[in-house]
């Protein structure tokens, strides 16, 4: 499953890394149109971002756990960290940001989109750009096998110091940062669309699933905070009494089935919306 | 309720959307007014541009470009784009966009909006688009690409 996983991870990080920024920057259109009293047009922007939307409230963050370019970056630098501390510096675990600042950390993604979203909405948002910040840009040029800053000084920063952020904690830039994972955190997900964890047939006080849980929740029916789960999966196999499950997985009895589906569906849909190169 | 959660989330998501429907409609009967003056304004400035090259058809006017369409390219996204550009006595009459193999589609297609504007506006001093700036830059540099060729060697 770690294998699909990584393998459907970099098809995505190939065809399409661009697809989070594009959804994104169809929220930054919305409001600077309102901004300008403009009419909303469906552009390209704007559909990536219904298009994204729509599938994660079907079907979960699949885009978050397996699609998305950014979060892939992030797996693979945590994983490569990893590796660095326990092979060459022979430490017996890796540096990890405590369990308990997490949560609260986890709410500066919301902070982060309120204020682009205000700047945006109030028009000030160009003048913000003109000192290069947007560490999204840099990626993109590296995605593009571009090896410069081209002036983004403060981005390519920002983006260092994201990597580094990555190496100490697994998917820090989405759990704590992303703009566009708040907004997929806050959208409604269909309940049957994502995993089930049944409590009552819980080992009483086993944590496994929450300690391997990147962004350290305890799934629970309906909980306000699952919409943190990126749709990573990794809980599923963890956990002792294979308490964690999704209609689907049952129905196929298999758990590498639904994730090629969707990961199809995803595909077809970034072709739909030009996001594919 | 069975999912107070779910359905919380789902009330937010209809009121945002609802907002946004709202301003949707205020915003287009607004646009729908201004498209008309706009229309009329579009329509003198076509007329101005037609006397200009009238004008400078009839005085023969020392021009700064020399008349006819070049072709520019400039650095996008992925790799470059081509463009090009048809000149008649100093104003910009045509642009069109050749090639942009490497850039990314959905990026690409909001960019090429900066064509019409640099048309209507006859200059290439306009705002990137947000989200898709390099492809945008690529646009402008092409076609600044090509208008110095068009540059008169006695200039
Ligand atoms: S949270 Fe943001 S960066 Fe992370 S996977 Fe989702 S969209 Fe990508
Ligand atoms: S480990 Fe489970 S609960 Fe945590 S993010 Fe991954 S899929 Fe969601
Ligand atoms: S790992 Fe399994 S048994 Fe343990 S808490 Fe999680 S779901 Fe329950």
């Amino acid at each position: 499953m770690a294998l699909l996983r990584a393998a459907v991870q970099a098809v995505f990080f190939v065809v399409m890394p661009g697809a989070f920024m594009a959804a994104f920057s169809g929220v930054k259109s919305i409001f600077l149109a309102v901004s300008e009293g403009s009419v909303l047009e469906l552009n390209s922007f704007v559909a990536a971002l219904l298009g994204l939307s729509g599938f994660t409230v079907l079907f979960g963050r699949f885009f978050c756990g397996f699609a998305c370019a950014f979060g892939t970056l992030g797996d693979f630098v945590y994983w490569l960290s990893g590796l660095v501390q326990t092979k060459l510096l022979r430490r017996k675990k890796q540096v990890q940001i405590p369990e308990r600042f997490v949560p609260v950390l986890q709410m500066i993604k919301y902070l982060v989109l309120a204020v682009i979203v205000t700047a945006c909405a109030v028009g000030i948002y160009a003048n913000l750009n003109q000192y290069n910040w947007n560490p999204w840009s840099v990626f993109s040029f590296l995605t593009s096998l571009r090896f410069t800053l081209n002036g983004y000084i403060i981005g390519g920063i920002l983006l260092a110091a994201i990597i580094v952020g990555m190496a100490c904690k697994e998917r820090f830039f989405c759990q704590f940062l992303c703009p566009m994972g708040a907004i997929f955190a806050l959208l409604p997900q269909f309940p049957f669309s994502a995993l089930q964890r049944d409590e009552e047939n819980c080992i009483k006080g086993c944590r496994a699933c929450s300690m391997k849980c990147p962004v350290g929740i305890k799934l629970e029916k309906d909980g306000f905070r699952n919409g943190e789960c990126i749709g990573c999966e990794k809980c599923t196999g963890v956990c002792p009494k294979a308490n964690i499950t999704r209609w689907d997985r049952k129905l196929v009895r298999n758990e590498m089935l639904p994730v090629i589906v969707k990961a199809v569906l995803l595909l077809g849909l970034g072709v739909l919306l030009r996001l594919v190169r | 309720m069975k999912y107070p959660n779910f359905m919380m989330k789902l009330a937010a998501l209809a009121a945002i959307v609802a907002v946004l429907g709202g301003y949707q409609s205020v915003a287009s009967a607004r646009a729908a007014a201004v498209a008309e003056n706009e229309a009329a304004i579009e329509e003198v400035e076509a007329y101005n541009r037609e006397i200009q090259l009238e004008n400078a058809r009839r005085q023969a006017v020392e021009t700064y470009y020399e008349d006819g369409t070049y072709e520019g390219e400039g650095k996008g996204y992925g790799g470059p784009i081509r463009v090009s550009v048809t000149l008649e006595y100093d104003v910009i009459t045509d642009i069109r966009v050749l090639s942009h193999d490497a850039e990314d589609p959905a990026y690409f297609s909001m960019a090429e909006a900066l064509v019409q504007q640099v048309v209507s506006g006859q200059t290439t001093d306009v705002d990137a688009v947000s989200g898709a700036t390099f492809s945008s830059k690529g646009i402008l540099e092409a076609i600044n690409n090509a208008l110095d060729k068009a540059v008169k060697s006695e200039n």
